[in-house]
Formats: structure tokens, C-alpha cells, sequence
């Protein structure tokens, strides 16, 4: 199922959260099956996930809405 | 006389010893008929743990669901706490399963299914079902003194195929070290008990934190990155290829599959024979344990989810979820669409979520003073979700429009 990474901003919309991201897995037709929203520390495995996905070439986090 | 030989009823004979001894020693026999306990009498006396070390080791707690389907790739899927990691080795069904070995007390095992097969092993393949310990729940094995503990490892497994598979203990802190020791399964489709001793490591200790100290690994496959070389049978620094010893392809056809239950460590050094008995749990221990790794609830159509109030006009409500326990570092939080909830007063109900604005956790710091936790007390989960329909300041209750939940991870 298609996954993204996204980043988040403050309630407010006028700075980018510093302490989560977001992960979004959507199925074929592009419905939210599961939106993740994941603490910035290593500390936390999905977070160390997301490290390693955005350490290959290509990967990019997308910007926040 | 130091040695009394007693002649077996119809062959052998058992000889009690008496050690080398000064004064007079006196043991006393009690008045009762039965049997000794033996050498098994040292796990009442030296178990220095009074919980299972492995949580949910008898595989009855599956938070996540109790079947995942399509399964290609490393993660926790179904039974908590179980970890599988897995690369270019098939699609697998995980399960938790009524299939246990007879009269061993189990009620579930951890079913692998292979739904698509992979016939080559490929150079970096794995697969391998792993077992994680937090560093501090290691101390008591004494890891890195001179009085490093054996540690044994003890699991009931059963496959349609058999032949060699490899135990690992591999040590993620400090300089990746690791020892490994083969297995085999002897008899198709038919429970077996393993149990593996492995001696202490006197060198590298575990760091006291809640990050990963020791795994205990059951490799399944492994491709040559993994093997190939010399077993590593004593504790050394990781060499790719020696951590696996493994002659089968767990995915070599759709007919495969394997079951686990029982899944035991103990400090010391044990035999098949002289192993303590497995120590179950109550469910309400067990789910409590599991819990400051993963929660979640699932919630039906109009059913509550949390204590919600109208945060910012009509267009904002807030949920705040009580979780049960202390998780082992902040969670991530995973929930279903943000159209799964809405708000309801009485029984008029806002409209149905159209986002999130925030998701995150208040810890309650006071409730778990001086428990040393690193950050993560009690805490209560916070959903902001925009929906309309709703009056300014009026308190409400989250509820589910139709099949919502929220899921909390702090897995190793």
C-alpha cells in the first residue's frame, strides 16, 4: 500500500512541528487506512525506521499541508 | 561410607552421595510419599526472577489482531512481542493459533503460514522470529563480570519440515556481539521442546536504559550473508556469516508453516531435564506487560473513544484517551482515518472528523515519581480532530463513526 512521510505543522500553521512526523498509509484508492503520527526520538523504533528509509537516495519527507 | 547404591526395581541403580563433610550434618526426609524434585529443586531456590523474563511467552496476547495477512517484511504484526524480521523469504500469514502441544498447559501458539513462495534463498535474505529484552531488564544476567549468568533458551516448535535451524543471542549494545547455537527439528508436523544453554558473556556489560539490551533469535532462514562461515558457538563480536547455521528454506513452497509456543529464558544453565517449568501468567499480568510496549482500542460505530470537548468554535474537538500504564518510550500513535470519529452530546452527533490538527500525550509526571522512567509516566492521549457541527466549549464524547482505532507503539 502506498506510504508517506510527511512533516506537520503547529496548530496554528505558522512553524513546522519539531516534535512529530507523520506517516500516512493510504490503499489503492487513496483512502486513509492508518495515519501515524511519530515522536522525533530515537528512542522510538518507527522513528529509526524513518531515518533509515530517508538515508536512501531518492527518499524525501514531503512538506506539511 | 560416602556413596549409597540403590539397585533399580528391574535395572540401573541410583547412588546417593555424600560429600566430604566435618561435625555432624543432619537432613531430615519428610513423612510424606512422592518424588524429589532434584536437581529441578534449583529454580526455587536460584531463579532470581519472579516473572517469566519473556513476556507473552505462551502466546495468548495478539493487540495488533489475531491474524495478519501479507506479511513481507520485518516488524511486529500479530503476537505482541514477538518480532519477526524478514527479507526476500516469501509472504507469510502470521496467526495466533489454538495448535499447542498436548498437556503442557499452553492454550495458543504463533502460527507462520507461507502464502507465496520464494524457492532461491537470496545472498541477504533472513528470517527469524526475535525475541527483544529492554537493557534494563538484562542486569540480573550479570552481562559484562566474572559473573556473567548462562543464560538457557527454551521454546516448543513444530514444522512440516525438518532439519537444522540456529538460536541466537545477539547483544545490540556496545560492540554488536553475539553466540549462536544450532537446533534441530527431527520430526515433521510434530512438537518438539528445544531447550539451548549458552554461557555468560563476562565482557561488554548492558547499559541500564529501556533501549534494546539482548534478543534472543530463532532463525528460520538465512542467506549466505548470514551463513556460510563457522557457527559462532562463544561469545564474540558479530560476524555476519557466523550468526546463522540454518539448512533450510523455511519459504520453499506454500505448503510450509511453523508453530512456536512456550518461549522461555532463564538465567542459568539448564537441560532438557533439569529446565524449570514454564511460568504462565494470568491474562491480566500478561496484557498489563504487553501494554508498555503496544495498546490499542478499537471502537464500533457510535461507540466511545474518549472525554472530548469543543476546543476552537465549531470546528475543532478534542479527545483525551486514559491509557493503562507507562510505555517504555514516547508511542507513536497510529489511528485510522480521521473520518472514523466524531463528537457527540446526548444523541446529536457533530460531523465526521475531516483531519487532524493534533495527536500527541500528556505525560502525568507526578503519578510516577522517582519510578526513574525516562519521560514516559502515566500519560493520557490527545486527539484534535476538525469537525463541524460543534458548540464552543461544550464537553462531549469522542466517538467512533464506524470502525475506528487508536493504536500506541513503543516497541524495541
Amino acid at each position: 500500500m502506498p506510504m508517506e512521510y510527511k512533516k506537520l505543522n503547529m496548530p496554528d500553521g505558522s512553524t513546522e512541528r519539531t516534535d512529530f512526523i507523520c506517516k500516512i498509509i493510504t490503499d489503492d484508492s487513496d483512502n486513509v487506512v492508518t495515519d501515524s503520527w511519530i515522536p522525533i526520538d530515537t528512542d522510538n523504533r518507527d522513528y529509526v525506521e524513518y531515518q533509515v528509509w530517508e538515508a536512501i537516495d531518492g527518499n524525501t519527507i514531503s512538506d506539511a499541508d | 561410607m560416602s556413596n549409597i547404591v540403590l539397585k533399580g526395581s528391574t535395572s540401573g541403580d541410583v547412588t546417593i552421595t555424600v560429600p566430604a563433610a566435618a561435625g555432624t550434618n543432619t537432613v531430615s526426609l519428610p513423612a510424606a510419599t512422592g518424588s524429589l524434585p532434584l536437581s529441578n529443586l534449583l529454580h526455587v531456590t536460584n531463579r532470581p526472577n519472579v516473572k517469566p523474563i519473556v513476556i507473552n511467552g505462551d502466546m495468548r496476547i495478539s493487540t495488533r489482531g489475531t491474524s495478519v495477512t501479507g506479511i513481507t517484511d520485518t516488524g511486529y504484526h500479530s503476537l505482541d512481542r514477538i518480532a519477526l524480521d524478514l527479507s526476500d523469504n516469501g509472504t507469510w500469514t502470521q496467526t495466533l493459533s489454538t495448535e499447542v502441544p498436548t498437556g503442557q498447559g499452553f492454550a495458543s501458539s504463533l502460527k507462520m503460514d507461507c502464502t507465496t513462495a520464494d524457492s532461491a534463498v537470496a545472498t541477504g535474505a533472513f528470517h527469524l522470529l526475535r525475541y527483544k529484552i529492554e537493557g534494563r531488564d538484562c542486569q540480573l544476567f550479570k552481562k559484562g563480570t566474572g559473573s556473567a549468568e548462562y543464560i538457557t533458551v527454551a521454546f516448543w516448535i513444530k514444522s512440516n519440515l525438518t532439519g537444522t535451524f540456529t538460536t541466537e543471542i545477539f547483544d545490540s549494545q556496545g560492540d554488536d556481539r553475539n553466540i549462536s547455537k544450532t537446533f534441530t527439528i527431527d520430526t515433521a508436523d510434530t512438537w518438539e521442546k528445544k531447550v539451548l544453554s549458552f554461557i555468560g558473556d563476562t565482557s561488554v556489560a548492558q547499559p541500564n536504559t529501556s533501549a534494546l539490551g539482548l534478543s534472543v533469535n530463532i532463525w528460520m532462514t538465512g542467506g549466505a550473508t548470514f551463513t556460510g562461515g563457522t557457527l559462532q558457538t562463544a561469545w564474540g563480536a558479530k560476524t555476519d556469516n557466523e550468526r546463522a547455521d540454518t539448512s533450510v528454506n523455511i519459504a520453499s513452497s506454500t505448503d510450509n508453516e511453523y508453530y512456536l509456543t512456550g518461549l522461555q529464558v532463564e538465567v542459568g544453565e539448564y537441560t532438557a531435564s533439569t529446565l524449570p517449568p514454564f511460568q504462565f501468567e494470568t491474562l491480566q499480568d500478561s496484557q498489563m506487560r504487553c501494554a508498555r510496549y503496544c495498546q490499542k482500542t478499537v471502537s464500533a460505530n457510535n461507540n466511545f473513544v474518549g472525554r472530548g470537548f469543543s476546543s476552537d468554535g465549531d470546528g475543532r474537538g478534542a479527545t483525551l484517551i486514559d491509557t493503562p500504564c507507562a510505555m517504555r518510550a514516547g508511542p507513536t500513535i497510529t489511528t485510522s482515518a480521521a473520518s472514523t470519529f466524531k463528537f457527540a452530546i446526548g444523541t446529536n452527533a457533530s460531523g465526521n472528523g475531516s483531519g487532524f490538527i493534533v495527536k500527541g500525550y500528556f505525560s502525568q509526571a507526578g503519578m510516577n515519581q522517582g519510578q526513574g522512567f525516562d519521560s514516559n509516566q502515566n500519560f493520557v492521549v490527545w486527539l484534535d480532530i476538525s469537525a463541524s457541527g460543534l458548540s464552543n466549549g461544550a464537553f462531549t464524547r469522542g466517538v467512533s463513526n464506524g470502525d475506528s482505532f487508536v493504536q500506541l507503539e513503543a516497541e524495541l
